[in-house]
């Protein structure tokens, strides 16, 4: 296995690319409706709890990796807890992730035929991203996260754009508390909307092969702050315009506000060209779930080149995608994946490796520099 | 015996090193005399040595027979001891013995010598006969490296006109001609026609050697070549080969050969008259403001006008040799306390790790240096002295081919395709306008025509209303589709751009009326396309001419087909995701192991707009290029 050495700002975009295309599709519509105008706020919760308990990962993770060469997330699990938890961690991870490309397939599909291919089936999108996802996952991991730092910056320059230009449009009583279920009702979605950044866990499944730079704890901040801010933007401007109840109720929040954009008589109806910026983001998020998938299956599987596995991934994907009845199915498998299975996943991997740290560390044996297993 | 005679002759060695195996002329009569004269020599050396041998036998004897004699003594003394007289008597039998051995020494001796004689005269005709063959068996199945240069000027002669294939071509020039010496000895002046410089050959080698005055010819030939070459060569540029790779080496380059009769080593002199172009102007990269220099064909002179820009010492110029057939010298170039050593080590690398059999320039050059095939240029080029000699002082390393007036300089950056020589005098506000138009001018050169596409056919609400009832009043009188009008428009402007370069510069003007009229004009009155689409080609092709890199906006319009198939087949979502393709792409290439899209990602100090430091990714030994802003004096009227 070949251990890569990237930029902190390349492994802080690989968690944001991770956590960011839903923000483009369902995620503001099924937060204002969870949430309410406090859809915002439990946003900034989610993601704080996120970032602690990833941050403690981070930790631990960078103190196992001193002194020890290449190795794999599945070996850290190893060291705490057992090979066999080790090899069921990390396959569930891989299903996780293999789920939500399938549903980020079908929704983005959906969404492109809905939005840009009116008078195409839901077929020619689908096979238009398999099709590329296999040209662009040829390339490097590197290489996908340095696109990812030039399009989550072009992105979120758009969304900051989209929120001026809607300024006019604008009602900020709309974002008062009694709008929706009131603050209080709202916090209780927070553990649920750390679904919403659980993608982001990417980093450490990857972290092995890819160590940051600067430090993992500093790439996992910055990648959370960036997705922070493009999410709240999306969801404040989506609440101050369409409010808590209308918001609710329209599926793709970004494309509708993008639909509002009317700038004299020369710019306006430009929603196609905020389209091209979710299609990018989305086409590459899934890219890179591609190579995630890959790498974590390389690794139970423990075979020693994976590109065989890239092939077998997009075509499962997109069979898959087919095979969902409608976009309401995916919404719904989708919200129940996002809100319920992945916190849960997240915490039990968490708190599982935070038992095995304890037991390893009363033992005395754990993290010595250069230690083994 | 004899078989012992003969391993000692085979492996005699005389002391004295004598006058070497001269052939003036190649009769059977002369090489036998040769051999003869040369046998006499060292017959005469090993007659002198077996002479020697036999004085310090005799004295060996001698000195047994004075042992000998305090032996007796001894043996005597030992006797009046009470000695039984028996050494008495070995000691006359020892001496009777020794007399004997002597007698037979020599005549062996004797006989060994008639023996040796007769092998020599055996081996010599052996020779005499042989020799053609040896030479044709050397010379027909080695390379020019693997021969050596021959004490024989025929021989050398003969090698050349199997090495140049003189009996096909007529290029090869050899002339003998004699010292003016008591030996006469003859020297051989090779070259190839046309490559050398006549004069300088006439007035420099032949002349002075003619005329090499007589009481300074010496017999010994490596002295003679030790005092030609310091005294009779007026030459700035001279070396020695021994061996015929290096001799051709530099006979291809343009110079010329000296063999000097019983020497085994050639003069090489270097005096390229082959027709050069003269240093002129740019004619790719012209500017307005700063040099009007450019490049030529010379290699040498490339170097010398960086040279003259850069001078330092510091500045490096490493030759490497590149073809396996067709060599072709090319240098690297750097500024030592610059550069980064690595990536100096790095190019070299790969450079002499080319192995093709030919390489005539700077562009078929790169394709074997790069790491990957892509249509983007991975290494700028450049005719232009001044921008080399800048992107030297950035720290980076230039590549100079001989016989091509570009330079390559690696490592390149994306944003390097955009800058242009004339940026840097002109104030940042106008060179920063100027380079935001090109970049603007390759957007629309690469997305332009996709663009109107795609919008036309499945995004028609973002085109203003007003607009899209012209597009749509044109379109109603045109018969295709607007994709197939589209690659009609594109590929005819294409055959417009390629014949003005191709045809004659005189052609050059009827070739753009030509285009103007028929596609302009009568192309729209024939309605086979729209005004509208005649404007976004033109104004496409225009912005395709903003670019400064050529092989850059080459590239730029490769992508631009791909990209109006994109937009005509799935709209404003075929484009985003070729972009996606097309920025992964861009991501993943570097440039001898440098990020093409650096600074930007990974994200370093970038050197370019600040004029104190250079490229911090470039990994420079030396990063600060100024004190400050450079503006010292600013500091010394506030003090």
């Amino acid at each position: 296995m070949r251990q890569r050495i990237i930029g902190h700002r390349e492994a802080s975009m690989l968690l944001a690319i991770c956590v960011l295309p839903s923000v483009f599709l369902l995620e503001p519509s099924t937060g204002i409706a969870r949430a309410g105008t406090a859809a915002c706020l439990v946003k900034v919760g989610g993601g704080l709890a996120f970032l602690t308990l990833s941050v403690w990962v981070a930790v631990m993770v960078e103190r196992y990796a001193r002194g020890r060469g290449a190795f794999t997330f599945g070996d850290f699990l190893a060291h705490h807890l057992s090979r066999g938890v080790a090899c069921a961690v990390t396959v569930v991870w891989a299903g996780a992730f293999m789920l939500h490309l399938i549903l980020l397939l079908r929704t983005a599909a959906e969404s492109t035929a809905k939005t840009a291919l009116l008078q195409s089936e839901i077929s020619l999108p689908l096979v238009l991203f398999g099709g590329a996802m296999m040209v662009g996952v040829r390339q490097e991991l590197t290489a996908l996260l340095r696109t990812a730092y030039l399009l989550v910056l072009g992105a979120g320059g758009l969304v900051v754009m989209l929120a001026l230009l809607l300024l006019p449009m604008h009602s900020a009583e709309l974002l008062l508390p009694w709008q929706g279920y009131g603050y209080a009702a709202s916090m209780r979605e927070v553990f649920s909307d750390m679904g919403t950044w659980c993608m982001g866990t990417a980093v450490f499944l990857l972290f092995p092969m890819m160590r940051a730079e600067g430090g993992t704890v500093k790439s996992v901040v910055r990648g959370v702050i960036a997705a922070a801010v493009i999410k709240c933007t999306v969801l404040l401007s989506a609440l101050a315009v369409f409010g808590s109840v209308v918001g609710a109720e329209r599926s793709f929040l970004f494309y509708e506000m993008a639909k509002l954009v009317h700038f004299s008589q020369y710019i306006q109806r430009v929603e196609s060209i905020f389209v091209c910026a979710w299609v990018m983001v989305v086409f590459l998020a899934m890219i890179v779930f591609v190579r995630i998938i890959t790498m974590l299956l390389t690794d139970v599987l423990s075979v020693s080149d994976g590109r065989p596995l890239t092939m077998l991934v997009i075509s499962a994907s997109v069979v898959c995608a087919l095979l969902v009845s409608d976009l309401a199915s995916a919404v719904e498998v989708g919200g129940m994946l996002t809100y319920t299975v992945m916190p849960v996943a997240f915490l039990v991997t968490v708190g599982a490796v935070t038992v095995g740290y304890i037991l390893r560390r009363r033992d005395g044996d754990a993290y010595r520099v250069g230690g083994g297993d | 015996m004899r078989w012992q005679s003969m391993v000692a002759w085979l492996r005699y060695q005389p002391s004295e090193e004598p006058e070497p195996f001269i052939l003036t002329e190649h009769t059977a009569d002369e090489v036998s005399r040769a051999i003869a004269e040369a046998d006499r020599s060292r017959m005469q050396a090993m007659a002198d040595d077996i002479a020697a041998g036999k004085r310090e036998k005799e004295k060996l004897c001698d000195g047994r027979e004075d042992q000998s004699r305090d032996g007796e003594a001894r043996s005597a003394g030992r006797s009046r001891d009470g000695g039984d007289g028996r050494s008495a008597g070995r000691s006359l039998d020892g001496e009777g013995r020794s007399a004997e051995r002597s007698r037979d020494d020599g005549e062996g001796r004797a006989e060994e010598e008639r023996i040796l004689r007769m092998k020599r005269a055996d081996f010599a005709l052996r020779e005499e006969e042989l020799m053609p063959v040896g030479c044709a068996y050397r010379h027909g199945f080695t390379a020019a490296e693997d021969v050596a240069v021959s004490r024989s000027l025929e021989e050398n002669a003969n090698t050349l006109r199997r090495l140049y294939h003189a009996d096909r071509t007529n290029d090869l020039k050899l002339r003998f001609f004699t010292l003016k010496s008591t030996m006469k000895k003859g020297l051989l002046f090779a070259y190839i026609d046309g490559m050398v410089d006549a004069m300088l050959a006439t007035q420099s080698v032949i002349e002075p050697l003619m005329m090499l005055a007589e009481e300074r010819a010496v017999q010994r030939a490596d002295v003679m070549a030790e005092r030609i070459r310091r005294q009779f060569l007026p030459m700035m540029q001279t070396a020695e080969g021994t061996d015929f790779g290096k001799v051709v080496t530099v006979m291809n380059k343009g110079g010329g050969a000296l063999f000097i009769e019983g020497s085994d080593t050639a003069f090489l002199l270097e005096m390229a008259g082959y027709p050069m172009r003269a240093v002129g102007k740019a004619q790719i990269e012209e500017t307005v403001r700063g040099s009007q220099a450019s490049f030529t064909e010379s290699l040498r002179g490339n170097i010398s006008q960086v040279r003259s820009l850069v001078r330092s010492e510091d500045l490096v110029a490493e030759v490497v040799t590149i073809g396996r057939i067709a060599r072709k010298e090319c240098a690297i170039l750097s500024v030592d306390g610059i550069v980064d050593p690595k990536l100096v080590r790095e190019v070299k690398r790969r450079m002499e790790g080319v192995a093709v059999d030919h390489v005539f320039d700077c562009g078929a050059l790169m394709q074997f240096l790069t790491e990957r095939r892509t249509s983007f240029p991975q290494m700028l080029t450049t005719e232009r002295p001044d921008r080399t000699a800048e992107a030297l002082m950035q720290g980076r390393v230039v590549i100079l081919t001989d016989g091509d007036p570009f330079a390559a300089i690696v490592p390149a950056f994306v944003w390097d395709f955009f800058h242009s020589t004339e940026d840097r005098e002109m104030r940042p506000p106008s060179a920063i306008f100027m380079r935001v138009l090109r970049y603007l001018g390759a957007v629309v050169t690469m997305l332009l025509p996709g663009l109107y596409i795609a919008l036309t056919y499945f995004h028609q609400e973002a085109i203003p209303s007003q607009l899209l009832v012209v597009i749509a009043g044109y379109r109603q009188m045109v018969p295709f589709p607007s994709l197939v009008e589209m690659l009609l428009l594109i590929v005819s402007f294409e055959f417009i751009r390629e014949a003005t370069l191709r045809v004659p510069s005189r052609l050059g003007g009827s070739i753009s009326i030509v285009g103007a009229i028929i596609l302009g004009q009568a192309a729209v009155t024939a309605k086979l396309v729209s005004p509208v689409l005649v404007v976004v080609v033109a104004l496409t092709g225009l912005a395709s001419y903003i670019l400064p890199e050529y092989r850059f906006a080459f590239s730029l319009r490769v992508c631009q087909y791909a990209f109006l198939l994109a937009g005509g087949m799935t709209g404003l979502v075929g484009i985003s995701l070729l972009s996606v393709l097309l920025l992964i792409e861009l991501a993943g290439m570097s440039s001898f192991g440098v990020p093409f899209l650096a600074p930007l990602i990974p994200r370093t100090a970038d050197g370019s707009g600040a004029e104190s430091m250079r490229p911090d990714v470039l990994n420079p030994v030396r990063i600060v290029k100024a004190e400050g802003d450079g503006k010292r004096w600013q500091k010394e009227e506030s003090e």
